[in-house]
């Protein structure tokens, strides 16, 4: 720049304000046309308070069934026949969701998920009942699809007829759990449990780091959504309002190998005892009480199950209940 | 004249700092083509990892505190609370048979008590040692090792002896390409050696035994008459956990016994069918519980007693 050509502190403070000026134009003419309640303007879904009542009417002495044997659906199919069989639980026409376990991406050898064989009994009893429709689903930890295929589900669900449903966004809604602390206003994977007639959750039995144990009741953290781990702190209490929220059809304990350690995740053989036992209930406290023995527990050594239990959710006594034991051949 | 002077030394100074600024923009660059890159994931769980047969399913996938969950769900809270800092995890598939893989998970576990913690803390039991690892072992599907400050685990699809020996294989790669040598576990020389269980040892980093006041703990089995009996100790704060561990058994109901050890702040409890021995002395807190005969738990105090008066 030439010596001359250099501009004069009034005209470059002349210059300055005319910028200035024309941005402060700007930028109240942005914040004239700017809505700030953009969100509110959306259509809201409307909250919900709560789900229905799935389940079916208790029939004495035929409350739970224990089956011992090693192949999965030989087991559960006579689980089932002693509660009185599927058609005490599925009627002609209705529509059933399955709630597995299938929170990790992960073989079903390893036992942190449901097993395929399971889904694939279970939804074949329910089609042989005369169900409309079977549906599977859960909002895993990890990616839905690999969870889904890994854990043999998908393949289970194809052969059998059962139609997988895969969590997405639009299918939470916000509801709050009526008396709940921390079910409030949470997502919730509603659509799946919107218009079916009938839940049948289907656990494994595994260890747990944080809530001494993953069964039944654990299971329904699987219809979560948000950022659930933040419940991790306070995993008794929301293992509690979950149960209060669902009240299953009928709850498939499956037992075969037990992840007594490293769980919930496992990762080797070397986590599971073989056990051979399938339980099948409609007390889904009496189920997880029972489950905690085979992990060495007892039920008392699980907080949520004695705070269940003293909201009526279930019994930890489940022997009041009068099991009927049985063995398979298979 | 001097306004001229004065322009020319206002740009000398002018480009002297703009390529200042270019330098340290260029040191900045080569620094970060070399940032750590022996120890980020990307390059180490690299596509040759398993050999020219193995390919990765995909790209390696990193999770911090804030995410472990969505990988490991309840079990990210053994990890956190054992100095986590991060999981890269990355699968490799067999390219002519997909479902035959191997996921790798390689935990930064800050130092490498934090790593040894996590290790020890799910050791299982049937399983073989690595014989080149410091810490390390496989089952018939899985390989397990701590090395520095990294745990690792790499998870088969099947327990298939060709792909396990692959996994070791790259264990052993990701060992010595770390290069951390030995880790360091002063604490497992003050344990006597006498009846003690191989690789039994255990760092636990908090609430050990249930007592939210027994922090910092190695631990060691031992085998005595055919019982199991652990011992145990910690530095930290001796007599101040000494005092908190004896309110926490009695909160719960232990119930006091007579014992010999002559140290002023020493009790012997029964609790639940367990008998336990635990002390204060010198600059450590410790003791020796199990479901055994009070005279085995008082001998082996006292040889952890002796053990620990040398470190005085």
């Amino acid at each position: 720049m030439k010596h001359h050509d250099k501009i004069s502190r009034r005209e470059f403070l002349a210059r300055s304000a005319k910028a200035g000026l024309s941005i402060a134009a700007v930028a109240g003419a942005a914040s004239l046309l700017y809505e700030s309640d953009v969100l509110n303007m959306l259509p809201k879904p409307s909250a919900i308070t709560g789900l229905k009542d799935y389940s079916v009417a208790p029939v004495a002495g035929q409350t739970m069934s224990i089956v011992t044997g090693f192949n999965r659906s030989s087991t559960v199919r006579k689980a089932v026949e002693l509660l009185g069989g599927i058609d005490r639980f599925v009627k002609p026409g209705e529509t059933v969701l399955l709630k597995p376990n299938i929170g990790f991406a992960t073989p079903p050898r390893i036992c942190a998920t449901s097993h395929p064989d399971i889904i694939s009994e279970i939804t074949r009893l329910c089609y042989q009942a005369g169900a409309k429709k079977v549906f599977v689903t859960d909002n895993p930890i990890n990616d839905p699809t690999s969870c889904f295929e890994l854990s043999g589900i998908s393949a289970a669900a194809a052969k059998s007829g059962a139609e997988i449903i895969l969590p997405k966004a639009d299918y939470f809604r916000p509801l709050t759990l009526a008396g709940g602390r921390l079910i409030k206003n949470w997502p919730v994977l509603y659509e799946p449990l919107k218009n079916v007639d009938k839940v049948i959750g289907i656990a494994v039995v595994k260890d747990h780091t944080r809530s001494g144990a993953s069964m039944i009741m654990k299971n329904w953290y699987g219809l979560l959504g948000g950022k659930r781990n933040n419940f991790h702190t306070d995993i008794n209490t929301i293992i509690v309002e979950l149960a209060t929220l669902i009240k299953p059809t009928l709850v498939i304990l499956d037992a075969t190998q037990v992840m007594v350690s490293n769980g919930p995740t496992g990762g080797s053989a070397s986590d599971l005892k073989q056990t051979n036992i399938m339980l099948a209930g409609c007390d889904q406290v009496a189920a997880d009480s029972f489950g905690a023995i085979l992990l060495n527990m007892k039920p008392a050594d699980l907080p949520y199950l004695l705070k269940a239990q003293s909201l009526g959710i279930g019994t930890t006594d489940f022997e009041s209940l009068k099991p009927i034991y049985a063995k398979t051949e298979g | 004249m001097s306004e001229i002077s004065k322009n020319r030394s206002q740009t000398v100074i002018s480009y002297l700092l703009i390529f200042l600024l270019i330098l340290a923009a260029i040191a900045i660059g080569i620094k970060q083509q070399f940032y750590e890159k022996s120890v980020l994931g990307d390059t180490i769980l690299s596509d040759g990892l398993f050999g020219a047969n193995f390919a990765p399913a995909g790209d390696v996938v990193t999770y911090n505190s804030d995410n472990l969950y969505e990988k490991i769900d309840g079990k990210a809270d053994l990890y956190l609370n054992n100095g986590f800092v991060s999981l890269q995890c990355r699968q490799f598939a067999d390219k002519s048979a997909k479902d035959r893989w191997a996921e790798v998970y390689l935990y930064d576990m800050s130092d490498g008590e934090n790593a040894f913690a996590v290790y020890s803390l799910q050791k299982r039991s049937e399983s073989s040692s690595l014989d080149w690892a410091q810490f390390g072992y496989s089952t018939s599907d899985s390989v397990y090792a701590a090395f520095g400050k990294y745990y690792i685990e790499i998870l088969l699809s099947s327990a298939d002896d060709a792909l396990l020996a692959s996994a070791k294989n790259a264990a052993k790669q990701l060992s010595s390409t770390f290069s951390a040598g030995k880790t360091q576990m002063p604490a497992f020389n003050l344990f006597p050696t006498e009846n003690l269980v191989a690789d039994s040892f255990k760092f636990i980093n908090a609430d050990a035994f249930g007592c939210s006041d027994l922090v910092n703990i190695f631990t060691a089995d031992y085998k005595i008459n055919g019982n199991s009996i652990t011992a145990y100790l910690t530095k930290n704060r001796p007599a101040e956990t000494f005092a908190k561990y004896n309110r926490f058994l009695m909160d719960n109901g232990a119930k006091e016994l007579q014992h010999n050890i002559k140290l002023p702040d020493a009790k012997a409890v029964e609790l639940f069918g367990t008998n336990e021995i635990f002390f204060s002395t010198g600059d450590y807190f410790a003791g020796v519980r199990g479901s055994a005969p009070m005279e085995d738990l008082q001998k082996l105090a006292e040889k952890l007693i002796e053990s620990l008066s040398k470190q005085k």
